[in-house]
């Protein structure tokens, strides 16, 4: 079962770059192009650094995909 | 993922070096006296350069998270611990693999006791240099996946 993220969506809706976005929750840009990407989980202190600052509940950012099951 | 490279390719030098070292010593030592040769030198060199040139980097490029205590296992974020850890698990499985068969091919070493101490020196600075360069592969490897 996958972690389906919508960091790349709700980062544009506020309009931010992807460096930006790293500078604010203190990870490198290479980090929010992999989460982006979907190859890397964050811990769960990044997931919520990352709710919190793009003012989104945790889990519209982060959920369970569980369209296979 | 350039202070691995810097870092294992400084390590990996100090260990080939202090090897040649070791191995200038057994070979040229008699029972009453130790020789240490020229290889001592350069290893003495290595070490010192390579200890200020990590300083430098440490100071200079701090936005690339590299730390002059942590080394290799210098991390900028979350992301490059797991990456290390992956490495690091790697390696390990790499060093275990390669001291395993170099027991083997040990055990089948027709050598006198005067070979004994170079192949022993041999063996084991090329199971640390196979070590730095797997967790340096790994790394690499780790860092473009994920």
């Amino acid at each position: 079962m996958d972690i389906i993220n919508q960091v790349k969506r709700y980062r544009k809706s506020h309009n931010l770059t992807q460096e930006s976005l790293a500078q604010a929750v203190g990870v490198s840009r290479r980090t929010i192009i992999s989460l982006e990407k979907g190859s890397y989980t964050p811990s769960l202190l990044l997931a919520f650094q990352l709710a919190d600052f793009l003012e989104i509940d945790i889990n519209e950012l982060f959920y369970l995909d569980k369209g296979l099951e | 993922m350039r202070k691995i490279v810097f870092e294992q390719v400084g390590n990996i030098g100090m260990v080939f070096l202090l090897a040649a070292a070791l191995i200038q010593t057994v070979t040229f030592s008699t029972k009453s006296t130790i020789l240490f040769g020229s290889c001592w030198s350069f290893f003495l060199i290595w070490t010192v350069l390579f200890g200020i040139l990590k300083w430098l980097y440490s100071k200079f490029w701090k936005n690339e998270g590299y730390k002059f205590s942590d080394g290799e296992f210098s991390s900028k974020d979350e992301r490059e611990k797991v990456i290390s850890s992956k490495a690091v698990t790697f390696a390990y499985k790499v060093t275990i693999t390669i001291l395993l068969v170099e027991c083997l091919i040990f055990a089948e070493l027709d050598i006198n006791s005067s070979y004994l101490q170079i192949a022993g020196i041999f063996f084991l600075s090329g199971s640390i240099i196979f070590a730095f360069l797997a967790y340096m592969l790994s790394w690499i490897f780790y860092d473009l996946k994920i």
